[in-house]
């Protein structure tokens, strides 16, 4: 009973919470939407001194950092899942286990930092500026990668144990079993894994100022700096007053959607594991 | 009709949204009247209230003057909103504020108003400490900033392109760096924008041929600690608090409070209290240079 009660009222105020977050985003940024219109947010540039509000150039920054970092991540993570699933021996795995838990639990900014003094130099070497989209991808990547690799790891580890032992049984070769057998059973929980660490990349603030430039335009290359819309507001919040602060407000909005949406399609996915 | 109002609510009732409703209707007041409650326990009434207002560039430093301050004196409560220059200096003739915080000097049209000067604030360009360029002018920054010079080559330095570094929309450093070369930020063809200070001096730090620019207090602090960068010589000055402090160095202004003649007795105790030596602590902290 208490604990019933106690569910419910962790739901409600996450409800509420996120009710809360949405309303005061939509009021705050109500006063850029009403005076600016709204052409004025996806066209000219953003200087908001001059009047010009373009959000754009920051959505679809950001978006290409994520895509960009999930689709190195991907392949990776569905490898490394799949060699620590049978291919390496037990105590090798076993080490690079524990390896993989301590670093997902590296604070996120220290991939930023590391990326700052290391990578964006490098880059630099080969193509200047160095602080970029690709560097920015790859910092959100190595961010993700190993919580991504431990809950693919764990998804693979799922398949019911019988399923396994029939491929072996069958004498299945190991490209059979993975295509049979784990894949079938594990896409869905895959993908609903990738959605919910898009959705990180997404969020990720201070690694991504520090490496992707933040310059508010469009890449042409994935050596151009980009800014994200995270970035976007934790660099001009502190200061920004009036249409300002309420476009970047705007830009919090904009940056929930993608994020509820991501939530959303996680959560279709696991739904669907579950009616196997 | 009762009964259709109970139809109804079974109905809304039946829903997800409707349970959630349902039963989250007793939170909202209760929430409303927590929330309502707060404010009734301030004494707010029985001090002695003050109000600052505008400039940006202040605002930070002068809320921490405004906490030692009330430290020192219990019985007063200050408050600090930033706003710009423009409505600090509204605000104090309208009697909005007691005290308006203006970040540059006064001019004579502003007479009228009493103005203390706090302390000064000034820009330092900064390079990798491996950057042979030891000595800019103005000429060069802007031609730099503008996008007309790209290579280091061109300033006698080595074959390398120059990395602009430069602050996002809405810094006082911006608004400063802007103000003295004449330029508009839309002009500006940066590689990298930054926030903090702080930020600046990591990327130059760590790429070596980007120029930027930080406020001098914190760029000396860096130089000095870090040795991953170094200040340039702006038309022939050495960038440091004591060249800010002597006037010689040219990009620095002085930040002022300023309020109606006369000050009401809270507010003279605020103004003597910046010369304070625990004030002139705080104005060194924040990278300021004290009077």
């Amino acid at each position: 009973m208490i604990f019933n009660a106690y569910k419910i009222a962790s739901g409600i105020f996450a409800i509420l919470a996120i009710a809360v977050i949405l309303c005061l985003l939509l009021v705050e940024s109500f006063k850029a939407l009403s005076v600016v219109p709204l052409s004025k947010f996806v066209t000219g540039s953003w200087s908001p001194s001059s009047g010009d509000y373009n959000l754009l150039p920051m959505a679809v920054g950001g978006l290409a950092a994520s895509l960009g970092a999930i689709f190195l991540v991907a392949p990776i993570s569905i490898f490394s899942a799949l060699a620590m699933n049978g291919l390496i021996p037990r105590a090798i795995r076993l080490v690079v286990r524990k390896l993989f838990e301590m670093m997902s639990g590296i604070p996120s900014v220290i991939f930023g930092l590391w990326g700052l003094g290391y990578l964006v130099p490098f880059i630099s070497r080969m193509a200047p500026p160095g602080a970029s989209l690709l560097a920015a991808s790859l910092v959100l990547s190595l961010m993700v990668l190993p919580s991504a690799i431990l809950l693919v790891a764990q998804a693979i580890d799922d398949v019911p144990r019988e399923h396994m032992e029939a491929s072996l049984a069958l004498a299945m070769s190991l490209y059979n079993r993975i295509r049979v057998v784990i894949l079938p059973f594990t896409w869905t929980r895959i993908f609903s894994i990738l959605c919910l660490q898009f959705a990180r990349t997404l969020g990720e603030t201070m690694a991504v100022v520090m490496v992707a430039g933040n310059i508010p335009a469009f890449p042409t290359s994935v050596f151009d700096p980009i800014r994200t819309l995270t970035g976007h507001i934790a660099l001009e919040m502190p200061y920004a007053e009036g249409l300002h602060r309420s476009s970047l407000m705007l830009s919090g909005l904009m940056l929930c959607l993608p994020s509820l949406v991501l939530f959303y399609l996680a959560r279709r996915f696991l739904e669907r594991v579950r009616s196997i | 009709m009762n009964l259709d109002i109970k139809k109804e609510f079974l109905f809304f009732g039946s829903s997800f949204f409707g349970r959630v409703a349902k039963r989250t209707a007793y939170v909202i007041p209760c929430l409303v009247s927590l929330s309502l409650s707060l404010p009734a326990h301030s004494k707010d009434t029985e001090k002695k209230k003050l109000n600052l207002s505008g400039s940006s560039t202040i605002a930070p430093l002068a809320s921490e003057l405004a906490k030692a301050f009330e430290k020192k004196f219990p019985e007063s409560r200050v408050d600090v909103q930033s706003g710009g220059s423009a409505r600090g200096l509204a605000d104090a003739r309208s009697g909005l504020s007691d005290i308006g915080m203006v970040s540059r000097d006064l001019t004579e049209t502003e007479a009228d108003l009493q103005g203390t000067p706090i302390a000064y604030d000034g820009i330092a360009m900064i390079v990798h400490k491996d950057n042979p360029i030891l000595d800019l002018n103005d000429k060069q920054v802007v031609a730099i900033y503008t996008g007309k010079t790209t290579n280091w080559k061109e300033l006698g330095g080595s074959n390398q392109e120059i990395t602009v570094v430069n602050k996002a929309e809405g810094r006082s450093t911006l608004e400063l760096f802007l103000q003295f070369f004449v330029l508009k930020n839309s002009d500006i063809k940066a590689k990298m924008i930054v926030g903090e200070n702080e930020q600046a001096i990591k990327f130059v730090g760590g790429n070596k041929w980007a120029i930027g620019y930080v406020s001098v207090g914190t760029a000396e602090y860096a130089s000095k600690v870090s040795k991953t960068i170094r200040t340039v010589r702006l038309n022939g000055v050495d960038a440091n608090l004591q060249n800010v402090k002597n006037k010689t160095y040219p990009l620095r202004r002085t930040l002022n409070f300023v309020n109606v003649k006369p000050a009401s007795e809270t507010a003279q105790k605020f103004l003597s209290f910046v010369k304070d030596p625990a004030a002139i602590k705080i104005i060194e902290d924040q990278f300021f240079v004290p009077l």
